[in-house]
């Protein structure tokens, strides 16, 4: 009989998300092994970010296919089911980190001003983090995706002041080690535990909505956070009485569930900053004065929270289409309604983190056109890439989404370099360019959705 | 109403014959048993429809079927009335209508295992009267 | 002249290498309840999603009050009241928060039909649709497919998840609905004795195609079930035309036929004289037999 063992291992690998990613970071270690023994320094360096941020989305995609194999009835029913499954688990959890010890073999990571110590708590914290990647994609829902997001951000502007304080106080380097055995034997223990009763059940159901299908939310006192939000109530007006689109758009919007709230757990993130740099926190303070390094944050932080707060809209659209709105005018609304609430995202994330903080520290940049400028090329091409997604998510076909998400990486990768040196003439050339094409892509986005079949 | 439209009725829906016909077959039943007289009304499509919880239609085929075949007849603003049986089957002839399917049935098995006339008739005697 | 109130002509559906329909016509006239009963995997869905504008036909001629469904203008979708499968409808509102936000667009919408409803489907208005049973989410889903008193009402499997009293007082409700302002139901079924009981036509569907489509009565007219006492089985009975299928038992011979106009029973009779037992059979007899 085929060992039951060998068939949860063939599980991780026919998660196609989860065979992707490992195969992208084998290809990166790999490459970056071999560039660094020829002797590009600057390629395997290169490689060793892209290993670093596959393994991040590795980790997060394990906690989801972890999640999918206990969050259910057989977990509970057939035998032996959890001991296999955590065996499973561990072996691959294993995989993944013999690999990252196989890449760092035959690496001369000592350098002079890093000794040998600093790299163990490196390991350590790396260990830690995996752990809580893992963590993350175990819960995934809006909220603990947003903070978890947030604090990977801010820890991984401080790589080096962390090795830092390795190097200061020695017998930490145990201490990220400690966390991570026993997280590692805390996380096992509840596995092998878990039930509907659990008190994270409901949170573990609530994201993707199809796993939450067979469960009805009825055993004793469990709740879910997607159900405790409080709704606007209807304002009695009907639909077909608004005569303005910012009146349609506030209908739909009673509808809406929790995604506003999102944006005030952000503000604790942003409030945490702030205070750690008023009282001059050595790094920190670095992070929100060099306010050019921070260009993908204005791009990304904005497209980040639309999508999470439309995301749940668009499952219902097939239940939305039946009503009497004619789709084009549905389509219409929708678009503008997302294009304004990444606007007012953006504008928010610039006041926040670019203006306030040029404001007190460095009050003359705010006179420089090319100030504005950089924000204003944030902008369009925050712009350019909703428009993109727009028209990605509508169309079905795989290489279109390939080639437009290459393209899209391309034009991101380069503006992010020279962002912060360009003339004000070339940030105009560039943000007219990006809010043409931006307009060309929803318009196709526009057509596909409204010609889109719900099958 | 001289009929009760909930105990007067009764349909199954998962015998092969078609509902308009069961009800046909038994309002015939309750003219021939006395139950309907002639000139009395018969209950209202939409109170049978509701008391059987079938479709109105169904009702209302049965009615206009029978008032084709001069059983009954509309009369403007009241209902539906039965006829007097004057131009309609005797109430000989329509009750042997109803049992001639049954006998045919029991003639066909009576035949099958190889029972003669004589024999059947004397059974059917023997049980007429111990039934009585 | 009963004007259809949906037309289909030679509809054909595929879902990339597998066509679901092929060629399919049907008419169903207003005013009417009409059942569609086919095997899983038939195509009801996709015919039903085809009428009420969520998918497009590949080929063939829709037409659904007048219109073509994936051009419905938004007077058209008044009009009619759709119940789907098994949709999910917004969890964390409540079921009052719910069938308000749907009544918001519509012009027509009946208030206390909604509170009746509610009241007899024993519904709690402040519980939220995420934690309901999936009967309770049914009840919910066919609420809101008619408090706008719509003229069509197209129901895919309406009663799927409901338990035997809520299906009676379902039924009720939809015949409350054809009495009163002649409203025409399509609705797809497993459950037969229901389509006995409430449809005066009936499509089925088998093989992509409609193999039925007409009044129920006629269909129980046509098909019934032959036993002929004594006689053996032999091939040329096989290929007698209206034969659907023949089968040797203890006592003879039983066969199922579709007489279109009582000639085939007729020559049987001619055939085999008094020994000819004829049967009725009901919808589910009906509808097995003729999904052979």
């Amino acid at each position: 009989m085929r060992s039951p063992f060998l068939k949860i291992v063939q599980l991780y690998w026919q998660n196609m998300g989860f065979r992707l990613l490992f195969l992208a970071l084998v290809l990166s270690a790999a490459v970056s092994k071999i560039a660094y023994h020829i002797g590009f320094l600057v390629y395997a360096e290169e490689f060793f970010n892209l290993m670093f941020v596959v393994m991040l989305w590795l980790a997060f995609h394990l906690g989801i296919v972890i999640k999918r194999q206990f969050a259910q009835y057989q977990s509970s029913v057939f035998p032996r089911y959890r001991l296999y499954h955590l065996a499973g688990m561990v072996c691959v959890y294993l995989i993944v980190i013999g690999l990252s010890v196989l890449w760092g073999q035959g690496m001369i990571l000592d350098l002079p001003w890093l000794p040998h110590q600093s790299m163990a708590g490196v390991w350590g914290s790396c260990l830690l983090a995996s752990l809580i990647v893992i963590g993350v994609g175990y819960f995934s829902t809006g909220r603990v995706v947003l903070y978890g997001y947030c604090l990977l951000l801010v820890l991984s502007a401080f790589g080096a002041q962390i090795t830092d304080i390795y190097r200061e106080f020695p017998f930490l380097v145990f201490v990220p080690f400690c966390f991570w055995a026993a997280g590692l034997v805390f996380f096992l223990w509840r596995l092998s535990h878990l039930n509907e009763e659990s008190f994270e059940y409901p949170y573990l159901l609530s994201w993707p909505p199809q796993a939450s299908s067979g469960w009805q939310g009825r055993p004793a006192g469990a709740k879910d956070p997607c159900f405790e939000k409080a709704v606007r109530p209807c304002s009695g007006r009907k639909y077909f009485e608004c005569a303005t689109v910012w009146c349609r758009i506030r209908h739909w919007k009673n509808s809406d569930g929790e995604g506003p709230k999102l944006i005030w757990s952000m503000a604790w993130a942003v409030l945490a900053i702030y205070v750690l740099t008023f009282f001059e926190v050595s790094w920190m303070s670095d992070w929100l004065k060099n306010v050019y390094g921070n260009f993908l944050i204005f791009v990304v932080t904005p497209l980040v929270l639309v999508t999470v707060s439309y995301y749940k809209r668009l499952i219902f659209w097939g239940y939305d289409v039946v009503r009497p709105v004619s789709r084009s005018r549905y389509m219409k609304d929708h678009i503008v309604s997302v294009c304004l609430e990444a606007f007012w995202y953006w504008v928010l994330t610039v006041l926040v983190l670019g203006v306030v903080p040029s404001l007190v520290f460095y009050v003359d940049a705010l006179a420089w056109p090319q100030f504005w400028g950089f924000f204003v090329l944030s902008g369009s091409l925050l712009f350019l890439t909703l428009a993109v997604v727009v028209s990605m998510v509508a169309s079905e076909s795989t290489v279109s989404f390939i080639v437009n998400a290459g393209l899209l990486s391309g034009i991101v990768a380069v503006l992010f370099g020279v962002s912060a040196e360009m003339t004000v003439q070339s940030y105009i050339l560039c943000c007219w360019a990006c809010l043409a094409s931006g307009l060309i892509f929803i318009k196709r986005g526009y057509h596909a959705w409204c010609e889109k079949e719900y099958v | 109403m001289v009929l009760d439209p909930k105990t007067s009725f009764s349909i199954s829906t998962s015998s092969g014959v078609p509902i308009y016909r069961q009800i046909m077959d038994q309002i015939k039943i309750h003219i021939a048993s006395g139950r309907l007289k002639e000139n009395d009304f018969l209950p209202s499509v939409r109170q049978i429809a509701k008391e059987l919880e079938v479709n109105p239609m169904t009702v209302s085929k049965a009615y206009s079927l029978l008032e084709t075949a001069g059983r009954i007849e509309t009369v403007r603003g009241q209902g539906m009335r039965v006829r007097s049986v004057e131009g309609a089957a005797t109430p000989l002839q329509d009750r042997n209508e109803q049992i001639a399917p049954l006998l045919k049935e029991i003639i066909g098995k009576a035949k099958q295992i190889s029972l003669s006339k004589e024999e059947l008739i004397d059974t059917i005697r023997t049980l007429w009267e111990d039934q009585q | 002249m009963n004007v259809p109130i949906i037309e289909c002509r030679d509809v054909k559906k595929a879902f990339g290498k597998k066509e679901i329909l092929s060629g399919l016509s049907l008419d169903i006239p207003k005013g009417s309840v009409f059942g569609l009963l086919g095997k899983n995997g038939a195509g009801k869905t996709t015919l039903i999603k085809l009428l009420v504008g969520l998918l497009k036909p590949d080929a063939g001629a829709l037409s659904v009050l007048g219109e073509m469904p994936w051009r419905f203008s938004d007077e058209a979708k008044e009009r009619f009241g759709y119940v789907p499968q098994r949709e999910k409808l917004y969890p964390w509102l409540t079921v009052r928060q719910l069938i308000d936000y749907a009544g918001s667009f519509y012009r027509h919408w009946n208030e206390g039909l909604v509170d009746e409803l509610v009241r007899q489907w024993r519904l709690n208005n402040h519980e939220k649709i995420g934690v309901l049973s999936e009967g309770e989410a049914q009840k919910v889903a066919i609420i809101l497919a008619l408090a706008h008193e719509p003229e069509l009402l197209i129901l895919d499997e309406p009663v799927a998840s409901l338990d035997p009293l809520a299906r009676r007082e379902f039924l009720k409700t939809i015949l409350h609905s054809v009495a009163d302002r002649q409203c025409t139901v399509f609705f797809s079924t497993h459950i037969t004795s229901d389509l006995e009981r409430v449809a005066d036509h009936v499509a089925l569907i088998n093989e992509s195609r409609v193999s039925f489509c007409g009044e129920l009565d006629d269909l129980k007219e046509r098909v019934k079930r032959i036993r002929l006492p004594g006689q053996k089985l032999s091939p040329g009975q096989l290929q007698m035309d209206g034969v659907l299928a023949c089968e040797e038992t203890q006592g003879g011979l039983v066969l199922t036929v579709y007489d279109h106009r009582g000639e085939v029973i007729q020559s049987f009779h001619n055939r085999f004289g008094q020994g000819v037992q004829v049967e009725h059979l009901n919808l589910e007899e009906i509808f097995l037999e003729m999904s052979r």
